[in-house]
Formats: structure tokens, C-alpha cells, sequence
């Protein structure tokens, strides 16, 4: 079927000439064609025949065996399938399939010669085959003799290596997702030792850059994501396991023990922060907290997602076909299914996420001490809260008196309140004491008409970079603060349904410090800005900002009704207390009789706010301790892991049809029975799973897994179907290649990096990706490798190279995920109103130039720069990227801001160099050019330079992109120009290409 | 081999091995050579599975559910049981959402509007789509949609890419992977998002809606804009002319040539071709939303919302612009129809947005003999309760989700206007008469293109996937013209 009409596959499938293959010719068209209903799927299982068993395909049947070995035209297998009667005829004509007489002739000649019968190739261990040999002295290592070996067999020849101007910048990218310098490209041309190639490997992978590389494929595996994804899709805080992975990858961990601690960290003895963090692995999945939803039904949800990623990770294997009902291709029954869903059933996590970024199990990623003051402040906390609730208490109880005498006066002024203005009597120069470690609170009142889109409420007197800056925006209908420092701003922005015409009261607080969350902002009596989210644009301090910045009131007094400071910041009992303070005088007046108990709350704590000091100054350094224990709570990272429930052992019902309702009979932990089984004395929980699947008799971990790096470096893998290595999945191209690198990896201690080290200092992959339109024709996709890899680079990888040549990379590493431009409103447009993702807040400075690994991850919105190029919305497990080429991938590279930012910083890191033009495609393409090249390159410098020297506005304009402004200070003309070159440079196949 | 024939050459070549060998499902590829008018807009179909009757169409998407009963399902007898119990044989075991799982009773809501037979086929209409119930004759109503997800999330997804569960393509995904593109200036697939008047926290959306899945990302929806770009990085930067872009790009083809010259991977011609798009795109998709050359009597006709960006009737308006330029399959999202409370309230300001477009839509469309061959769709994820939620008066009420039956409307494509399939008991609570699940809907609007569902697939994760999913479907007949 597929292989004998597509020469590509027919070429891999066809590899070894002679006898039929039984693995790769005859089971893949039984497959296709006759296990829907005779296969492993005891329920859609016609006639009770099986056809992918051997004892079932030769036993005596009614009517003759099925296969009688070696006499074709007595097998009923012949007979049904080139039957002419429509009732007989197998495939039946309504499945829409077709054996063609091609596959007759195979399957008869396969009978003829025996009906050899063999177990699926993946599910029979791997054993080092013999390594070809090689005469012919191309070789550099073994990878190279079985490529030779098939290439001979095929009349083809490898290519002659590339040359080295290109191996160094694809050896750079495959390494570390960055092209190499200049000034590396240089050294590597001068460097002729023979010890060349593996020092520049050495460097390259010793780079921390390639732990960052290397962990964007698994990544994608592991369906990573800073949110939750599902209905609000709020932010959750995941962020360390992304760190833990690019430092395995840095620190080499083994593969086996990169497995068992992501499956299973937790469950090991003395568990390590490190290998809980690693349990993040199966925290990554999406998960929902909508209104309504059944917590039973997303328990089986995750649980079905985790065992189904495992699966397919690890094992190669489509396990969660068997869901519902047996697998209908390979041997893993429905009961098997469950079994392995058992492994994953025994969480303490809960089927709604709360909406929150740190839904338990978590773990708090704690400095030294910082604990231990947690739990004292907790302490002191507590004892105040019991304190004040003796006191207002015992004022309650004579409340009814108390009030008698209380003058209501003394409730309006607040304790430190200073008003700034009031209706119609703004004053014209204050001063307000604010700076870093100087705590305030600010209250504005103000209407907003639906005339402006954004209007600036006060502003610091004089026009230096630093100080105060009120906003109110009618477009997102909220309110900004903006306190300026020298390096950068804090800001805080609600944007909550603020109706125009009604008056706005916002208090902002601020509270010494210089992490986006020391401000937060009050709408009335909510608190908006509660969440760990940092929604807010910011910059962490470089510096100072302004003390005692003079304000000056930019709106008009009406529209700025009052303005009041206080130096320090408000609890959140005394902002609601403020908030309700004008209704306490019409309150006592009408006597406690009329009060419910709400208005009786809003009478005490005004009254005890005004009038016990004992009761202020406990409520004081409680407010104290509780934002101390914030700061703690939000300055310690938190990540999601894995934990069981003490009091339970991990078990599972088979569920009908897979469906959460339908429990059927309950089943133990257990691994399917075609695969080695536990070993004895093995936990049967998530740690003794690990350990089963890195066994060095495990038929698949290791092949899925030198498959999947293997096509990290050619595109495709040597099995293409990377994630599916069943009956169903493509048959290697290389299946003793497959084998051998699978056991050597085994036998080297699970060595990641040796193992691509094996791969790049191949001579397979040091070819030239040069091609004859004879070989495109021949080996379209290149499953030969007669010529070197050439495809498409990642998103990222794109994105890092641009920000890289132009010299703007940041390369801080870790930390939680960076918003970079994004055009405006695309969260907004799909996003659920209360969720904390549903408007884009993109970072200033230097965030903005972190590598895309640390791109903050919306997944219900994904950023649309990085999807266009193929990035998956890590919604779910992808272990293979599909490569499009697409015109919506040119409009990003022509026109994103990031792009044209980039394009205008490349364009003055050369514009002194002695030839620019040289110099850019130097950066940009890793070689010099040719005198075509520079004759192309200058022209269009010419033409550009033209065009604004015509228009210099237009020049102002394109260099007014991006937020970062260039150093130079010679002619806009000539830095406008070289930044269209360097945009049409960027935009090259060659430049966004591994060759 | 001329640039010409290497690009054909390759399109080919992708198609045939990139796609092909990824997994086109056995049957669709038994005729592979037979290349027809479908290979030629670069689908995967070698050829139509049955007489195609729509070339393209619009769905429209009412997200969050409207409530069946106060506008299409009829039920007269649940105005004698306001507040009555729902009796618990007719509610037979329905799962309830968290929402009104602890509500001690279930209180039947008759509707508060009035229903009129309208046009010749004498369809009853709630009276508050007089516009909808103009065009009755020209459209079929299926009150007998269900579903099995009760929650939005996954039953968006569901009806969208026939799994509740992310990471499936959607249905306008699998219509540009099998029948490709008959437009050469735009997406095949557009995604237009509606402002909308009811409550502000109407339900989310996500991008996996118009998401390609385990396809190709080629095949992904492109979202229209109101807001900046109409499509995302249209717009060349500022200072850089139209005039500049096309020299810069003559540029990047030159040095694109040369390097192909130097390795011959045709992948090199196919981006010069993709790039040459792209600069198409920036001139074919400002003119797509200009509608100042629309006549007066038009814009009347789909209101006065009409000439305001992101409003559902200035979508649908695009939509019709569109259909004319051939664009395969556009898909328009309404959200804000998540009537939990204050129904009465929310349900007016939520047709209003939509009755008079719905309905210009359809008429705009006939005028221009469009309609013919352009299949107009509109329904939600699921349907609403016949119990009130929360405090229920003859004025006022509430209603939950409920996946067991509702409505949803066809028009144009070769479907039969002016009938209705399908019916419900008397609380309009139960499908008593053809069923049609949200598959059987999927399977017919692929029908209506020509495509048996059961032939439109592609290998992934070792299964021949298709929309319709493993489950039988099966296509309305009764609906077609």
C-alpha cells in the first residue's frame, strides 16, 4: 500500500533484497488492511480470527487454515483477498481499502516461501549487529559504515563533505541554537588540525547555550507551558522544571536517570529538591478549574494524558488508542491500558486547578533562611490576628455604647493622610517622599469621559527619566501607575470595567521594593492585583527614582476630584475601612438597631481605627507581617510536582469506552504483557515504572530515544514516525543502525552527549547538502543520507539568530518566562474576562532579548511569531515538528518588530566597518560572499539608500522601531539603509536554513 | 527544469511525499496520479468522493450556547408547567454541571417570548429573531444537535475538531488539507472574532479552534483582525513603502536563486514563491477589508453595526467579500451567549447583534449567486437547560448547559431551505425524532463538499484520523436539497 506506491518508503522498505521480510514487507499490509477487525481488539474482532498472531493465522479453522506455509493457493488469506464475489471479498468494499495485486503477489510469495512469521520488530530487544565494513576509508565512525553499507546497496554515494565554512555554522546551530562569530568562523578556518572538529564539538557542547537548545525539543515532548490552558487558562508557575531540564542537558545527566526523575523523582529515597522540581514533568499537562466542570471527569483526563505522553515519549507507543477498547494494532489490551493509567491514578493533585499558578502538589523553591523566617513570621502572625480579634471583640460587645460618643469627625481623617486635592482645589506643586524602601499609598479619584483613549492624570513636575506618573486608559477602561527609575519603570495597570462618567477610586500601594509586585492597585474595595502573575510591565530597578518628586496635576480639577497620600502603605482592613468610612456617620446616626452585621463590621473597625491605638498598632505590624510573608511567598519560586496519596496504593478501574462514569472491573499497576514484565520486587508505582522502561532489555526506550535526537540533527527520524513505533508507526530506514546506536547507547551509561558527538563527527553528517535533481527524485526527503541535512531552522532558533547577529541577545539564563513584543490585543480577543492572562503585557529592557526559550507560554494564544514558524501550542505532547512554508512565516520575518529591531542593531554593529555589506552577510551567513552576492547586496544598499535619501522622513521612521535605540549618531540615511539590507539578509532561505 | 516547473515540480513532490507519506489515509491515496481540479488548489483529495454541492462556507459560531428554547425549539407545553418540577423520567439520569449539581430542585422555564409560523414552510420562530424568521424558507433547522460534553471548553473543542480533548485540526484545517486553496492572494481558512453586547465575561476562545492539529500548520485558520493589522505582520513597517518592499524583495529572490543555484533544494524555489505570496497578501487582504465600495442599500441591509471593525454584522459583511474572492472556509466566532441568569436580559442583546446579519448574510449572498454554492452554518457547543438555574420568574430566569439536544441552522450549499429535522420532547429536553450528533453535522458539511468523512484522513500516531473520529456519523440527508 503506502510503501509500494511511494518510492521514497519503498526505497527503505525495500532495502535488503531477496527473501520477503515478514517485519517490514508482509505485517505492515495486514496491518493497514485486516487489523481494524483482525487484530489485537478482542472487540471488533470479526470471525474471531486474528491475523496478527501466528498460532492464529496457521491453526486448523473451519473451512481450512488461514496460511498454509508454503501452498499459497490453498490458503484462505489468497482466496478471500482475490475473491471477485463483493460478499467474500476481504477487505470488504465498505472499509474503502484495497490490497493491490503487487500486495497479492508479496503475500503469495511470502506463503510460498514459508509464511516466516516474526514478533513486531520494536518488541524484540535490540542487539548490536555486525558493523559493516568499510573499504573505501570514508568512514569516521560506525554511524558511517551502515549508511555506506545501504547507500552501496542502493548505487549511491555519499557527498563529499561541505565545506567548512558551512559545517561550523550548522555544527553551531544543531549545538546550540546560535550561529558561530565572525570571529569563530575565522578561527575555525585557520584551525587545520585533525583535532578541529571534535574541539569545536567539545566547546560547543560544554556551552551553556547547548543545555538551552538541547531542552527545546524536549520541551515540546513534555508539552511545557506557563499556563494551565484549558477554559481561563490562567498563568501557572512552572517555570524551575524548564530550568531543571536545560541544566540536565548542560550537566549531561544520563538518560536513564533524566527518566526516572522526571517519572518519578519524587518516589525516590531522600528525594532532592532537584528530582521533586524534575517530577514537574506530568505537572505540565493542561488542566481546567471551569465553572461546571466534573473533577472525576479531568481526573481520568490527566491521568489518560500522562499515561498517553509516557507512551508516546518513551515507549514509541500510541497507547492511548487502548482507552476505549483494545488496541487494534498492537498488543496492548484495554485492561493493559488501565493498568499503566494505574501508575498515574494515585495523585493527591485535584481535578480543578483552582485557577491558580500554584495548584498542589507544589514545592517552593526556598533561599537559605528564608523558610524559617517564613515560619516565624507565621507565628507572630497568628498571635496577632488572635490579639486584635480579642480586642475587637471586647469592643464589639460595647459597641452600641461606645458609639454614643464617637465623634465621626475623627473617623475621616486618616492616620498620615495627606490630600493633594479636592474638587476644584488642586495643589499646584507638591512634594511626595517616594523612593526605593519608602512604602506609600495612593488614593485618586477620578471620571474618565469616553473622549480620550489615554489620559495623563499627574505627572512629576520636572521632565526627568524618573519619578511619578499617573494614567487612566479608556480604551482598557483601568487606571496606571508608573514610578520611573532610572533603569527602567515599575508599573501597575487595572484594567477592569471601569464605566466612563463614574467616578474611579484606585489606591495604589507601594511597598519598598523593587519587584513588580511591591506595587498593587485597588479598585475601591478590591484588591486587583493580588495574583503571582506579574501583569504588570516591568523593569526591575537599575536605580533609584526621584525622591520627593514634585507632582503636577495634567488633568483638570474636575475630572481629578482627590488625590490623597499616605507614607505607608494601607491593609487591605483599613482600605476597606477607608473605602466605607463616608457611610459611618449615616450609619450611627440611624443606631446599631438598623445595622445587619456587615454594616456593624463596617461601624467596629471604623471605630477602631479611629479610637483604640492598641488596636492600630497591632493591626499595623500585622499588615507588616503579612506583607512580609507575600514578599517571601513572591519572591520564592514555586514549581508543580508530582505526589501520591500516603493512604492509598495506586489501582484503577477499567473504565467502559473510556469513559470516567463507566467503572468496570479495578486492576493494580501493571506494563503491557508483550513487553519485559516488572522485575520482582520492583514498587509497583510511578519509580518502579521509571526503572522498567530504562531496563536494558526494554525493546523500545532506547531506540524512540537515539530516534528522536537522531532527528534533531537530519529532520527526520531514522523511524519517521518518532512517536509511534507500533505496527502502525514506519519501519526504520536503517533498522540495524536503529539497533546498534540503541545498544551502544545502553551500553555507554545512557550518554546523551556522547551519543551526539557519535552523530556530528559522522561523516554522514559533515556531507554536503548540495542535490541533484536526479537524488531529490530519487530520496526526496533525504532517508538515505546521501547528501548532508538541509531544513528550515526552529522558531526559536530563528528568532535567537537575529537577536544574536544583531548583538542583542541577553543570554541571562532561567527565571520565569519573558513577554517580548506581541501585537496588541490578541489575548484580549480570545481570553475569558476574569482570567489573568487576558491582556498581554509585554516586558521593557532586556527581556525583550531573551533566547525564546524563556518566552512566556500562553497556550490557548501561543505567540503568533513563534506558531507561524511551527511551534507547537504545547497543548499536548509533539515529538515531532512538522516544517511548513508558508507566507505568513515571511510576514513575520519581513515586518515583526523584533525582526526590524534586530535588522537596525546588525545594521550599526557594521555600519563602520570597512565594507558593511561583507561584514552584515558575514554575520548573518556565517561565509563571505561571492562577487554575485556583492554585486546582488550592493545594489539593493544603493537602491535603499536612495530611497531615503528621497524620503528622510521615512528613514526616522523605520529606525524609530524596536525599543531599543541605536548608539550611532552618523546619518539616519545610511543606518536605515543598511537596516533594509540587513532585514532582506535576515530573510534569506539561506539565513533561516541550517545550510 | 524552469522556475515554473520546478515550483510545480515541487508542490508535487511535497505533496506527494511530505503529506503523502506522513500519513494520508490508504484510501485517499488509491488514485493519487489522478490529479484533478482539486490537486490543482493543492488539496490531498485526488478526487471528489461524492458530487460536490458548496465550494466553500461561513460558519457562524454562537460560543457559549444560545438557548434552543427561546429561539427555535417550540414547546408550547412547558408554559401550563412553569415551575413545575421537570419530572426525573424526563431528565433520566442527565449529568449536571457543577453549577447546578446542588440545586435542590429543577423548575421548569418555560420561554418568555412568543413564537410565530413564518414563511411558507410555516416554521415556528421565537420573536426575537425577526430577521432570522424572514428567511426562513432559505434555510434548514436542525433542533436535534447533541453533544456529549457539558462544560465549553471541551465541547468547543469538540464540535470544532471532533475531539474534547486538545490537539485535533479543526474542521476549516481539514477542508484546506483536502481541497487546498482555490484563492491565489489569501489564506484558505479565515477566523473572524466578534465583539459582543451581552455580559462582559463571556466564555474564552482559543486558538486550538482554529488550530491545524497534528496537520501541517499551512492549514491553520488565520485569524482577520479589527484591531491593527488585519492579518498578523501584514503592514511593512514604518518608512518602509510599498515600492521599497517589492525592491528588497527582488533582493532576497536574487540571492534566493543564487543559493539554489549553489545547493538545489527546491525547498529554496518554494520559499521565493511563499515570499512572493506574502507581498501579494499585503495588497489583496487591505482590499478584502475595504468596504468603502459598498453599495448603501448593502450596508443597510446588515445594519448599522455594519461599517464598525470587530462587530459580528461588519464580520459577516467580510465574510460575503470573502465567499466572493473564493476563500475555501471562514469562520466568524460570536461569543457572549453563556445565559446562566438574566436570560431576558442578555438573550435580546445578544441577537441583536446577530439577527439582521445572519440574515443579510444569507439574502447578500443569494443576490450575488453565491449562495448556491456557499454553505452557511450557525449554531453553538451545546444547548440550554429546560430548568431554570438560579431565581426563576415568568420574566426572568437562568438556564445551564445542556448537551442532550439543540439548535442550529443551515443555509445555501445544497442544503433544502425551509424545513427542520429533528425534534425533541415537550421539555425540549430529550431528542425524540433523528438525532443528528455533532459528528453527523461535521459529516455533512463535508459531504456538502464533496468529501466522505470516512475517506478524508490522515496517519497520525499509527491511526488513519479523521473529523468524525471512530464513532459512526452519518450525513443528514433529509436537509439536502
Amino acid at each position: 500500500m503506502r510503501f509500494l506506491i511511494i518510492p521514497a518508503l519503498a526505497l527503505a522498505l525495500n532495502g535488503s533484497v531477496g527473501a520477503i521480510d515478514f517485519n517490514r514487507q508482509i505485517r505492515p499490509l495486514l496491518s493497514d488492511n485486516c487489523y481494524q477487525c483482525h487484530g489485537p481488539d478482542s472487540a471488533s474482532r470479526k470471525a474471531g480470527l486474528r491475523l496478527d498472531r501466528e498460532d492464529s493465522v496457521k491453526s486448523d479453522r473451519s473451512g481450512g487454515p488461514i496460511v498454509v506455509p508454503g501452498k499459497p493457493e490453498q490458503s484462505k488469506l489468497i482466496q478471500r483477498i482475490t475473491s471477485s464475489d463483493p460478499d467474500e471479498v476481504m477487505p470488504p468494499p465498505r472499509l474503502h481499502k484495497k490490497i493491490t495485486p503487487e500486495q497479492v503477489r508479496l503475500l503469495k510469495q511470502w506463503i510460498a516461501d514459508g509464511a516466516n512469521w516474526q514478533k513486531h520488530w520494536a518488541f524484540i530487544p535490540p542487539k548490536k549487529p555486525t558493523v559493516p565494513a568499510d573499504d573505501s576509508g570514508w568512514s569516521a565512525n560506525e554511524i558511517d559504515r551502515f549508511i555506506l553499507a545501504r547507500l552501496k546497496r542502493e548505487g549511491l554515494k555519499p557527498s563529499p563533505e561541505a565545506d567548512r565554512a558551512t559545517l561550523i555554522r550548522r555544527i553551531a546551530l544543531d549545538l546550540t541554537g546560535l550561529p558561530p562569530t565572525p570571529g569563530e568562523v575565522n578561527a575555525f578556518l585557520r584551525d587545520r588540525s585533525t583535532r578541529a572538529w571534535t574541539k569545536w564539538i567539545g566547546r560547543l557542547q560544554n556551552s551553556k547555550r547547548y543545555g538551552e537548545h538541547r531542552a527545546r525539543y524536549w520541551l515540546d515532548a513534555a508539552r511545557y507551558a506557563d499556563t494551565h490552558g484549558l477554559h481561563l487558562d490562567n498563568y501557572r508557575e512552572m517555570w524551575p522544571y524548564r530550568d531543571w531540564v536545560i541544566k540536565a542537558m548542560n550537566e549531561n545527566q544520563s538518560f536513564d536517570e533524566f527518566t526516572i526523575e522526571q517519572l518519578a523523582g519524587d518516589l525516590l529515597p531522600n528525594a532532592t529538591m532537584e528530582q521533586q522540581i524534575a517530577t514537574g514533568f506530568h505537572r505540565c499537562n493542561v488542566t481546567t478549574s471551569e465553572g461546571g466542570a466534573i473533577a472525576d471527569e479531568f481526573l481520568v483526563r490527566y491521568a489518560v494524558d500522562r499515561v498517553n505522553t509516557t507512551g508516546t515519549v518513551w515507549m514509541g507507543l500510541t497507547v492511548g488508542c487502548a482507552q476505549c477498547h483494545d488496541h487494534k494494532f498492537d498488543p496492548v489490551s484495554q485492561r493493559e491500558y488501565y493498568q499503566l493509567f494505574a501508575f498515574f491514578n494515585n495523585t493527591t493533585q485535584a481535578g480543578m486547578d483552582g485557577n491558580r499558578p500554584d495548584t498542589p502538589p507544589i514545592i517552593r523553591i526556598y533561599e537559605s533562611g528564608k523558610a524559617d523566617e517564613e515560619r516565624k513570621v507565621r507565628a507572630e502572625r497568628d498571635e496577632l490576628r488572635k490579639e486584635l480579634r480579642k480586642i475587637s471583640t471586647a469592643v464589639d460587645k460595647k459597641l452600641d455604647e461606645l458609639i454614643e460618643d464617637f465623634d465621626t469627625n475623627t473617623a475621616v481623617p486618616w492616620e498620615g493622610e495627606k490630600l493633594y486635592a479636592r474638587n476644584g482645589t488642586n495643589a499646584p506643586n507638591v512634594s511626595l517622599p517616594i523612593g526605593l524602601g519608602k512604602p506609600f499609598t495612593l488614593f485618586v479619584q477620578f471620571t474618565m469621559s469616553d473622549d480620550y483613549e489615554r489620559v495623563e492624570l499627574f505627572n512629576q513636575l520636572d521632565e526627568n527619566e524618573t519619578g511619578i506618573r499617573v494614567w487612566s486608559d479608556t480604551i482598557n477602561e483601568g487606571a496606571e501607575l508608573e514610578l520611573a527609575g532610572s533603569k527602567g519603570s515599575l508599573r501597575v495597570t487595572q484594567i477592569k470595567a471601569l464605566k466612563p462618567g463614574e467616578p474611579r477610586r484606585i489606591y495604589f500601594t507601594y511597598d519598598g521594593h523593587a519587584d513588580p509586585a511591591s506595587i498593587e492597585l485597588w479598585n475601591g474595595t478590591r484588591r486587583m492585583t493580588r495574583n503571582r502573575f506579574p501583569y504588570l510591565a516591568i523593569d526591575q530597578f537599575g536605580g533609584d527614582f526621584a525622591n520627593d518628586a514634585k507632582l503636577k496635576f495634567v488633568a483638570s480639577s474636575e475630572r481629578l476630584q482627590k488625590v490623597a497620600f499616605f507614607n505607608r502603605i494601607l491593609s487591605s482592613e483599613e482600605i476597606i475601612a477607608m473605602e466605607k468610612r463616608e457611610s459611618v456617620p449615616a450609619l450611627i446616626k440611624a443606631g446599631p438597631k438598623k445595622w445587619d452585621k456587615f454594616k456593624r463590621k463596617q461601624v467596629l473597625h471604623n471605630y477602631l481605627h479611629a479610637q483604640n491605638g492598641r488596636y492600630r498598632e497591632l493591626s499595623a505590624k500585622l499588615s507588616e507581617a503579612n506583607r512580609r510573608l507575600e514578599y517571601i511567598a513572591r519572591t520564592t519560586p514555586l514549581t508543580h510536582v508530582m505526589a501520591e496519596k500516603a493512604n492509598a496504593r495506586p489501582m484503577a478501574n477499567i473504565l467502559e469506552r473510556g469513559e470516567y462514569d463507566k467503572k468496570r472491573e479495578e486492576v493494580t499497576p501493571g506494563v503491557p504483557g508483550a513487553l519485559p514484565s516488572l522485575s520482582d520486587g520492583s514498587p509497583t508505582n510511578r519509580l518502579g515504572l521509571a526503572q522498567w522502561l530504562v531496563r536494558d532489555d526494554h525493546p523500545l526506550t532506547a531506540r524512540v530515544t537515539v530516534n528522536r535526537i537522531w532527528q534533531e540533527f537530519f529532520g527526520v527520524g531514522l523511524v519517521k514516525t518518532a512517536g509511534d513505533f507500533g505496527v502502525q508507526g514506519e519501519a526504520p530506514s536503517h533498522p540495524d543502525l536503529l539497533d546498534w546506536l540503541a545498544v551502544d547507547f545502553m551500553e555507554n551509561g545512557w550518554d546523551m552527549k556522547r551519543l551526539v558527538r557519535q552523530i556530528v563527527t559522522s561523516g554522514t553528517y559533515r556531507q554536503s547538502a548540495r542535490v541533484s535533481p536526479e537524488l531529490i527524485a530519487r530520496d526526496p526527503e533525504n532517508r538515505l543520507y546521501a547528501r548532508g541535512a538541509r531544513f528550515r531552522l526552529d522558531a526559536e532558533t530563528i528568532r535567537d539568530l537575529a537577536l544574536y547577529v544583531a548583538g542583542l541577545l541577553d543570554e541571562k539564563r532561567g527565571g520565569p518566562g519573558v513577554r517580548p513584543y506581541q501585537p496588541a490585543g490578541l489575548w484580549k480577543t480570545v481570553g475569558y474576562e476574569n482570567s489573568n492572562t487576558v491582556q498581554f503585557y509585554r516586558h521593557y529592557g532586556d527581556a525583550l532579548y531573551r533566547r525564546s526559550i524563556y518566552t512566556f507560554w500562553k497556550r490557548t494564544s501561543p505567540p503568533p511569531n513563534m506558531t507561524a514558524l511551527d511551534a507547537p501550542n504545547r497543548e499536548a505532547c509533539v515529538v515531532r515538528r512538522e516544517r511548513t512554508n508558508t507566507p505568513l512565516q515571511a510576514l513575520v520575518l519581513l515586518n515583526d518588530v523584533q525582526f526590524i529591531e534586530a535588522a537596525r542593531h546588525l545594521a550599526e554593529r557594521v555600519i563602520r566597518d570597512r565594507d558593511p555589506v561583507r561584514s552584515m552577510a558575514f554575520h548573518v551567513l556565517g561565509r563571505g560572499i561571492d562577487h554575485e552576492e556583492s554585486k546582488i547586496l550592493n545594489n539593493s544598499l544603493a537602491t535603499f539608500t536612495g530611497h531615503f535619501q528621497a524620503d528622510q522622513d521615512a528613514a526616522e521612521h523605520l529606525l524609530s522601531q524596536g525599543d531599543k535605540p541605536n548608539q550611532e549618531s552618523s546619518s539616519p540615511v545610511k543606518l536605515a539603509a543598511l537596516t533594509m539590507l540587513a532585514n532582506q539578509l535576515l530573510n534569506l532561505d539561506e539565513a533561516i536554513t541550517k545550510n | 527544469m524552469n522556475t515554473i516547473d520546478r515550483i510545480n515540480f515541487l508542490r508535487s513532490r511535497r505533496q506527494f511525499f511530505g503529506r503523502a507519506a506522513t500519513g494520508l489515509g490508504a484510501a485517499a491515496l488509491a488514485s493519487l496520479l489522478q490529479r484533478d481540479a482539486i490537486a490543482a488548489s493543492g488539496g490531498m483529495l485526488s478526487n471528489f468522493h461524492v458530487a460536490p454541492k458548496a465550494k466553500r462556507a461561513i460558519w457562524l459560531f454562537m460560543s457559549g450556547a444560545p438557548s434552543q428554547l427561546d429561539m427555535w425549539d417550540y414547546k408550547p407545553q412547558m408554559q401550563e408547567r412553569f415551575d413545575e418540577d421537570l419530572p426525573d423520567s424526563v431528565r433520566n439520569g442527565q449529568r449536571l454541571t457543577g453549577m447546578t449539581a446542588r440545586q435542590k430542585r429543577f423548575p421548569v422555564a418555560p420561554t418568555k417570548y412568543e413564537f410565530h409560523r413564518h414563511g411558507q414552510s410555516g416554521i415556528h420562530v421565537s420573536e426575537v429573531l425577526p430577521y432570522t424568521a424572514k428567511m426562513i424558507d432559505d434555510i434548514a433547522v436542525v433542533k436535534s444537535l447533541n453533544t456529549e460534553a457539558i462544560n465549553h471548553d471541551p465541547a468547543i473543542t469538540y464540535i470544532q475538531t471532533g475531539n474534547q480533548v486538545p490537539g485535533l485540526p479543526c474542521l476549516g484545517s481539514w477542508l484546506s488539507y483536502g481541497l487546498g486553496s482555490t484563492n491565489e492572494n489569501l489564506p484558505t481558512f479565515m477566523v473572524l472574532n466578534s465583539t459582543w453586547s451581552a455580559k462582559r465575561d463571556a466564555q474564552a476562545l482559543y486558538a486550538r479552534l482554529w488550530g491545524s492539529g497534528f496537520l501541517p500548520s499551512e492549514h491553520q485558520g488565520v485569524a482577520l483582525r479589527s484591531q491593527g493589522d488585519p492579518v498578523l505582520y501584514l503592514s511593512n513597517p514604518p518608512g518602509v513603502s510599498g515600492g521599497l518592499r517589492r525592491q528588497m524583495l527582488n533582493g532576497v529572490n536574487a540571492m534566493n536563486r543564487r543559493h539554489f543555484q549553489r545547493l538545489g533544494d527546491p525547498e529554496t524555489e518554494a520559499r521565493i514563491s511563499q515570499y512572493e505570496m506574502a507581498f501579494r497578501m499585503q495588497s489583496s487582504v487591505p482590499e478584502l477589508v475595504d468596504i468603502s465600495n459598498e453599495s448603501d442599500a448593502t450596508l443597510k441591509m446588515y445594519g448599522p453595526d455594519v461599517t464598525t471593525p470587530g462587530t459580528f454584522a461588519y464580520n459577516c459583511l467580510l465574510a460575503r467579500r470573502m465567499a466572493e474572492k473564493n476563500v475555501r472556509y471562514t469562520q466568524i466566532f460570536h461569543r457572549g451567549w453563556d445565559q446562566h441568569g438574566n436570560l431576558t436580559v442578555d438573550l435580546p442583546l445578544q441577537v441583536g447583534d446577530i439577527d439582521q446579519p445572519c440574515y443579510a448574510l444569507v439574502q447578500d449572498l443569494k443576490q450575488r449567486g453565491l449562495l448556491d454554492d456557499t454553505l452557511v452554518i450557525w449554531a453553538g457547543e451545546f444547548g440550554r437547560t429546560a430548568y431554570g438555574q438560579g431565581r426563576l420568574t415568568r420574566e426572568n430566569y437562568g438556564r445551564d448547559h445542556h448537551p442532550r439536544c439543540f439548535s442550529g441552522w443551515l443555509a445555501g450549499g445544497g442544503i433544502k431551505g425551509g424545513t427542520t429535522y429533528g425534534a425533541t420532547d415537550d421539555y425540549g429536553y430529550n431528542v425524540v425524532e433523528n438525532p443528528v450528533h455533532i459528528r453527523d453535522l461535521n459529516a455533512t458539511i463535508l459531504n456538502q463538499f464533496g468529501i466522505d468523512h470516512e475517506r478524508l484522513s490522515y496517519r497520525f500516531q499509527g491511526l488513519d484520523q479523521r473529523l468524525t473520529g471512530v464513532e459512526e456519523a452519518r450525513v443528514i440527508k433529509d436537509i439536502l436539497a
